[in-house]
Formats: structure tokens, C-alpha cells, sequence
């Protein structure tokens, strides 16, 4: 280098992840992922002020990289400094995940990336949580259940280029299942609304939504008869106290035992993110008179 | 009588629609049969509404339930299968009556 000359090193592009990549704060996490999309190669994604990520947080993250990593493009991550997210991020191996390095393709408790229905990764979900004191394969049931279901939806209608992302974590102490299942398909209402069923058409994201999750002939499958997958989820869920939350294209609603509650969207998300969470051990009582015909 | 083990039939495709469509494509093999088929779940965890809808449950409401339990017994099923699967084959009864109910005017 000659005297005179100054020598340009090109910083790389850094986004800053949100304080907490939260279920609450959903939107704030899709509109970092918004600008993660269209950022060049090599972005850095800059945790370090990162205090909480729940597991749909993290899921949104993971699937907008597999994006990414689908247009040919690399991430690199910077961990959180707060000990406590650092340690669930190793954990679940986001980092890894982000940055493209091998991951646990075994770890039920690790963030996935699936490209096909497998039914022994709900399996060894059940399997682990059957392990757990109190808990046996009729409390398991619900969760691979609920897993299977979500996956089958991915799989059946979403046509997402990256499959899905799922992560499914265990709250030792509340005794709690949370799940959440992410894909960067056609999302819920588009779905819905290519079917030309009868007032969907004009009904907003959120009605759409509501109605696939509660609407009890409302379906998915061209020409059947309503898709009970969804509402099974929700029954599921909800009867149990827990809390579903399905947030796809411009709509987001939760719902537990009492209440459906429609979020403001303030971020258009392209796909479907659904968490659910709740106690799989507690004792349900039936809505349905029950009638054994096999 | 015949048997079908739906570990061996099914093997590890058990959960999707399309895995249940295949097995009442074998169900419907075995309908005109003069005995009744018994399928057994015996060592296998379905936990899957959309196998079981796609294989009982569109049984259900092209079939009167009366034919089904005639046509097909279940075996050595988990108790919170067994549970599943009679929601889903009695819910679609009862579409399958509606719309009869509705063609008859």
C-alpha cells in the first residue's frame, strides 16, 4: 500500500435482533426478519442485546435464515450477552442453526428445520415427555397430537420452499408444553380464500383465521367435507387451559379457555406462525357425550 | 378371518392424509369380503386426526356406521386412539346424515 492511500474494509451489514423475541412482541421479531430477507450476504444478526427468546421468536428467526439460506445466502449471528439467553440459544442451537453448522439431528428439545413429515420427531417429543415424573404416554398424547397435526398442515397445503421450523420446549416448572411451528407458505386466509368458499373472500386475515381454527365445516381439502385438524388443536389446547396463537399473512389472534383475542397487525407476515402452550397432564372433561362405536 | 397388522401395512407412513388414504384404499380391498377384516394397532401410537379422517373417517360418510362395525373390527388400539378415532367417525356420521337429510329435501 503506497503512502497516501487509505485502505477501505467494508464493515458487514449488522441487524439488530429485538430486546425480547417474544410472542408478545411478535411483530417486532417479523419486522427485523423483514429486513434480515433483503439484507446481502454474510449480514450479521446482532443478539447481543437480546435479554428473552421464546420459542416462537426463535422460530421466526430460524425460518426467515432458511430463507435466506434458500436464495443462496449466508448469516452470521452474534450471541446474546445476558447469560440466560445465551445458554437457551446454545441450547437449542439457534446458532448453530443461523450459521449453517451441523446441528443435533436428534435433539428433540433442539430447534428443527424439517423438510417432510416425520413422525419420529413427534415420537421421540412423546418419548421424552413420557419420561418425565408424572407424566405417561396418555399425558404425551395430547402433544404429539398437536404436533402432528401442525406438521401435517405444513406439509398437506402451506407449499413453503423451506418446509418448516419447530421447536418444542419443556417449563419444568409450570409443567408446561410449549410448541411452535413456523413456514413461509401461502399462509391460512390465502389458503382459505383460493378456495372460494362463501364469505371468506371479503372477510379480513384475522376472520379467516378464526374461522379455519373454529369454523367446524371449514376446510383445507378441496371438495370434503371441514377439516378437523385446527379445531382439534384448539380443543386441545384450550380445554386444558393453555393458550393457542396463530399468527399467518395480516392477522393474529390467540386464544385460551375464556377468550379470543385479535392482535393489531402491524407487520404483514408472508406464512404461518402457531405456538401453542399448555399443562399436557391436566385433567380435561369432556364437551362431547362420548359414544365408543370401535 | 382376515388380519391386517397396520405396523406392517402402514409401517412408518401413519400420520398424514395421504398415509390414511392409503390404508382405506386397503380397507376397501377387503369390503366385499364374507368376513369381517380385523385391523390390528397393536405396538403403534397413530395420534394423528388427519390419518384417521382420511382412512375411517371418509369411510364414515360414504358408509352407514352399522356397515363399518360389520365390515371392520379394531384391535389392541391405545385407549387415547380409540378415543380419536370414534370422535372422528362420529362426526362424520353425522354430516353423513345431514347431507342425506338435505338430498331427501
Amino acid at each position: 500500500m503506497g503512502l497516501g492511500t487509505v485502505a477501505l474494509v467494508s464493515q458487514p451489514i449488522s441487524i439488530k435482533v429485538p430486546i425480547g423475541v417474544t410472542l408478545s412482541d411478535s411483530y417486532s421479531t417479523i419486522q427485523v426478519c423483514d429486513k434480515l430477507e433483503s439484507a446481502p450476504d454474510g449480514v450479521v444478526l446482532d443478539a447481543t442485546r437480546t435479554a428473552k427468546f421464546e420459542p416462537i421468536g426463535a422460530a421466526i428467526i430460524a425460518a426467515s435464515v432458511a430463507e435466506r439460506r434458500a436464495s443462496g445466502l449466508s448469516t452470521r449471528f452474534r450471541l446474546p450477552v445476558d447469560e440466560e439467553a445465551r445458554h437457551l440459544i446454545r441450547e437449542i442451537q439457534l446458532d448453530r442453526l443461523i450459521e449453517g453448522r451441523s446441528t443435533d439431528a436428534n435433539g428433540s428439545l433442539t430447534i428443527r428445520q424439517l423438510s417432510a413429515l416425520d413422525p419420529s420427531y413427534t415420537a421421540s417429543v412423546a418419548e421424552l415427555l413420557e419420561a418425565v415424573p408424572g407424566m405417561d404416554e396418555a399425558t404425551a398424547y395430547p402433544v404429539q397430537l398437536c404436533l402432528n397435526e401442525l406438521l401435517q398442515n405444513v406439509f398437506e397445503w402451506a407449499n413453503s420452499r423451506i418446509g418448516c421450523i419447530v421447536l418444542t420446549r419443556w417449563f419444568q416448572k409450570a409443567r408446561n408444553v410449549r410448541i411452535a411451528v413456523v413456514d413461509r407458505g401461502v399462509g391460512i386466509p390465502a389458503r382459505l380464500r383460493s378456495l372460494r368458499i362463501a364469505g371468506l373472500h371479503r372477510a379480513k386475515d384475522a376472520e379467516v383465521i378464526i374461522a379455519a381454527v373454529t369454523h367446524p365445516k371449514l376446510t383445507s381439502r378441496v371438495g370434503r367435507a371441514g377439516g378437523l385438524g385446527l379445531k382439534t388443536i384448539h380443543e386441545t389446547v384450550t380445554q386444558r387451559g393453555g393458550r393457542l396463537t396463530v399468527i399467518s399473512l395480516g392477522g393474529k389472534v390467540a386464544w385460551n379457555a375464556k377468550v379470543q383475542t385479535i392482535s393489531r397487525a402491524v407487520q404483514f407476515f408472508r406464512g404461518t406462525a402457531i405456538e401453542i402452550d399448555f399443562r399436557p397432564d391436566r385433567p380435561v372433561k369432556s364437551q362431547h357425550e362420548y359414544v365408543s362405536v370401535f | 378371518m382376515a388380519r391386517l397388522i397396520v405396523a406392517q401395512v402402514c409401517h412408518a407412513a401413519r400420520v398424514s392424509r395421504r398415509d390414511g388414504e392409503a390404508l382405506r384404499h386397503v380397507l376397501e380391498e377387503h369390503w366385499g369380503d364374507q368376513d369381517q377384516l380385523v385391523l390390528d394397532f397393536k405396538d403403534v401410537v397413530i395420534a394423528s386426526v388427519s390419518f384417521f379422517d382420511e382412512s375411517f373417517g371418509v369411510l364414515a360418510q360414504n358408509h352407514p356406521l352399522a356397515e363399518l362395525t360389520k365390515r371392520i373390527r379394531v384391535e389392541n388400539i391405545q385407549p387415547d386412539d380409540r378415543k380419536l378415532l370414534n370422535t372422528i367417525v362420529l362426526a362424520r356420521k353425522r354430516e353423513r346424515e345431514t347431507r342425506l337429510a338435505q338430498a331427501r329435501g
